[in-house]
């Protein structure tokens, strides 16, 4: 025990400059992530009047306590919580399963293209898309979907393929996987993309002196050289799972779509219109969602550890 | 052992740390609301600071601020809110934030409402209001808009009454195909819009069957309730008098009609299928392209309409665009909703009320006869001439350059005045604006052979409710959602009846009960 604290003291005092650098960012995160979080109290207040009070906080503060009620009220039977959270649940898992292996293959297929110049101009016309919002995107979608006037669905109907239409419940989960595709994929392969180029190429230099081919030594040697970065970012957006894109489907869910495409996000937003903006049963719902973000990132992490021997903590 | 220990330590000193950054600075002290004193010493007359809805990404250079300044003597300056959605969060930020240094909001009413019944969020400008000094603007503005804006026995803001009681929404139709199209019924050529709802459906049916085309009535995504259809079904406003009890339009039993009449157009292939993800700039580009015989629009959307035939091989409004302002109902009678009412209300927050009397003197400068004239309607002979002859205000040019946006600057409305300025010049600052101004409210109402009786919503002047300001905007959320599901989708458990019971059951119940409670009262 007492050669572990040595060691760390001694790392600490090798390190302890570097360090410093982490104040900036450890200090952000302190006031923005952490010192919020004590609004949590809100979820277990009656009604809130944020004017009641000189101050907001003694607002809060000072409303009597609600208890549980806020939750019992957000589970009631007539409430539409549960097929919301299913929504959310299957939507994000389409995502995860559909979306989330492509950029691999994509990453290896760019760093496998030997021409620099092709290699380069690929790769930033794959990372525009992430850089527009989901409202722009959502109204170039829309544009091209258009039930009567979208180009889309012209080249569809000449095809006898039948229409694209957003409004439509069963389609909609479909098309936010889509969407989210074309916007995501090419960011999403920085990552992977970093993490080949750091495999030692002499790895690569000795598979082919022994005879390996291109397919095995992505095999051998790629994919197992990734494999960390493929965990860490698997886990990352399993914690990401209650969340199935807010600003996407908020821009582009219509009525009709309703029963399939609401997720708990746009959920909370009507929510809270609907009670006149009622801060209380909102964080209610905003802490279910992040206490169960919080398990699914800790099983994520354990099931990585024991599957792959790969995990954050 | 011990690491734990300090891990516990570590996390229960977050805790505290937490606890004591959240305490820190607070302010226990129960607010209260602050009276405005009409006798206020406002001998100096410090710089102000208005926040508005948004007007536009110029709005700095509205040639109304230096007119403000001018004719007030207090230099005021504006920041707008963004549009859309952001524009609540932004509001209720600076509602709870408590520091920001506007010395006046200008809300919309629903935004009004919402606030004016939390504890402390407006200035009480009740004595004011009632003050001799302050009688120039008390007299300005009619008494209904000021009780819309009374809370608990206290007035809460300056109302702005809607500049007219218009016609709420006509349906248009594009005059120039439909003279192209023969009448099934008797098999000649279309002269006049149809006067009634059938005759409207069989317009649409000629246009489909004779023209190829499947879109023939677009709408946009935010219109449920088209109201000269629903008026045809006894449906004739949001909230209607029923016997002199407040009904919503989801308690009429002739919504049920309206709702199975707009699926059979929908079904029949006349309603676009596509209205959901339809804006009205769509509407207007399709209607203008002659893909749609008709759309839905208000007067003030009816530049875009005109802007659009225009782009569409220089079409003029008068050669292409007709009205169907109502359909005659199972009596005979034609009746239309009709837009009134406070539209916006300007506030002084309550944190700001030590500076309030400096802005209800600017107030009622501008709400001096003379004064409003000049915001609204500009100078004679710059921004209007007289016509001896027709007895009218004729705009010039230069009225469209500065005054098409000066609205937006009205802080309360000089009601005995605005209504003739604005019907006699502002209405005819653009062309588009004149047209349907002349072809609905003036003509639609003295027809003589298809007269229309205007129908007002008496919930336009309602004044901040508890329960009911708070859930407005969710019941109408709810109510559009559900409308459109009726209409537009295959969901056999969505009814009307299952809308009624969503819309006015639960925690809406109180609000139905709060809102009706106040009409009867009244």
């Amino acid at each position: 025990m007492l050669k572990v604290r040595f060691k760390e003291r001694s790392k600490f005092k090798k390190y302890g400059s570097l360090m410093l650098f982490l104040l900036p960012a450890a200090l952000l995160a302190f006031v923005f992530c952490y010192v919020p979080m004590a609004g949590l109290i809100m979820a277990f207040k009656q009604e809130i009047d944020l004017t009641a009070y000189e101050s907001s906080v003694a607002s809060i503060i000072m409303t009597p306590w609600g208890g549980f009620s806020q939750f019992i009220k957000l589970f009631a039977a007539n409430s539409d919580f549960l097929r919301v959270l299913g929504n959310t649940l299957f939507i994000s898992v389409l995502k995860i399963v559909l979306v989330f292996p492509i950029p691999i293959f994509l990453a290896i297929l760019i760093t496998e293209v030997s021409n620099k110049a092709f290699n380069k101009a690929v790769q930033s016309v794959m990372y525009l898309p992430h850089f527009l919002s989901w409202a722009v995107v959502a109204s170039v979608f829309m544009t091209f979907m258009h039930p009567n006037t979208g180009a889309l669905n012209a080249v569809l109907g000449a095809l006898g393929l039948g229409k694209i239409d957003v409004s439509n419940a069963n389609q909609f989960p479909w098309l936010m996987v889509l969407t989210t595709g074309w916007k995501d994929i090419g960011w999403s392969a920085v990552a992977y993309i970093s993490a080949i180029l750091a495999i030692d190429t002499e790895q690569y230099e000795a598979a082919k002196i022994d005879g390996a081919g291109k397919l095995k030594q992505i095999w051998h040697i790629t994919l197992p050289g990734i494999a960390g970065t493929v965990a860490v970012l698997l886990i990352m957006r399993i914690g990401y799972l209650m969340d199935a894109g807010f600003e996407q489907i908020y821009a582009m869910l219509t009525p009709t779509a309703e029963s399939r495409g609401e997720i708990i996000g746009t959920y909370i937003y009507k929510l809270a219109i609907k009670n006149g903006g009622s801060y209380a049963l909102t964080t209610a719902a905003g802490l279910f969602n992040s206490v169960i973000s919080l398990v699914l990132v800790l099983g994520g992490n354990l099931f990585c550890k024991k599957a792959f021997h790969r995990s954050i903590w | 052992m011990k690491k734990r220990g300090f891990r516990i330590l570590f996390a229960v000193a977050l805790g505290v740390l937490l606890s004591l950054g959240a305490l820190a600075g607070c302010n226990f002290k129960k607010t209260e609301i602050n009276k405005i004193d009409p006798d206020a010493d406002a001998s100096d007359k410090p710089a102000l600071k208005v926040l508005l809805p948004y007007v536009s990404d110029t709005m700095n250079s509205n040639p109304a601020i230096g007119l403000i300044n001018e004719m007030t003597g207090y230099t005021v300056s504006y920041d707008q809110l963004p549009t859309g959605a952001s524009a609540e969060s932004n509001l209720t930020g600076i509602i709870i934030d408590k520091k920001t240094d506007y010395n006046a909001l200008k809300l919309t009413k629903n935004q009004f409402n919402k606030y004016a019944v939390m504890s402390a969020a407006f200035a009480d400008i009740t004595d004011v209001v009632n003050s001799p000094k302050f009688s120039v603007m008390k007299n300005a503005i009619k008494q209904e808009a000021w009780d819309a804006v009374t809370y608990n026995g206290r007035i809460l803001g300056v109302p702005d009454s809607a500049s007219n009681d218009n016609i709420d929404k006509s349906i248009i139709i594009r005059k120039d195909i439909m003279y192209t199209l023969t009448n099934p019924d008797t098999g000649e050529k279309y002269t006049e819009v149809p006067k009634t709802f059938e005759g409207f459906k069989k317009l649409l049916q000629a246009f489909k069957a004779q023209t190829g085309k499947t879109t023939a009535f677009t709408l946009p995504s935010n219109l449920q309730v088209v109201g000269p259809i629903a008026a045809a079904f006894g449906v004739k406003q949001e909230w209607e008098d029923k016997d002199g009890e407040l009904k919503h339009m989801i308690e009429n039993p002739g919504f049920a009609d309206y709702v199975t009449q707009m699926r059979v157009l929908r079904t029949e292939g006349l309603l676009d299928g596509a209205m959901q993800t339809n804006s009205f700039a769509h509407c207007a580009q399709e209607f203008a392209k002659g893909n749609s015989i008709a759309t839905v629009s208000n007067f003030w959307e009816m530049a875009t309409v005109s802007e659009q035939l225009n782009a569409n091989g220089g079409k003029k409004m008068e050669n292409c665009v007709d009205f169907a302002y109502g359909f005659k109902d199972a009596n005979g009678n034609v009746n239309t909703w009709q837009s009134s009412g406070v539209s916006y209300v300007t506030v002084i927050p309550n944190w700001m009320a030590s500076s309030g009397i400096h802005v209800m003197h600017m107030i009622q400068e501008k709400l001096r006869d003379e004064n409003f004239v000049r915001l609204v309607a500009g100078d004679a002979g710059v921004h209007y001439n007289y016509n001896s002859i027709t007895k009218e205000y004729e705009p010039t040019a230069r009225f469209a350059q500065d005054k098409t946006s000066a609205d937006h600057f009205v802080t309360g409305t000089n009601d005995r005045i605005y209504n003739t300025w604005w019907t006699q010049v502002v209405v005819k600052g653009n062309n588009a604006y004149y047209f349907q101004w002349r072809n609905t409210n003036t003509d639609a109402f003295t027809s003589a052979d298809h007269p229309l009786t205007g129908v007002l919503n008496p919930v336009k002047f309602a004044p901040p409710l508890k329960t009911y300001s708070g859930r407005a905007a969710g019941m109408e959320d709810y109510f559009n959602t559900e409308v459109t599901k009726l209409i537009y989708g295959n969901d056999s458990s969505v009814t009307v009846e299952s809308v009624l019971a969503g819309w006015s059951g639960g925690e809406n119940a109180a609000a139905v009960k709060e809102i009706k409670d106040w009409y009867k009262n009244k």
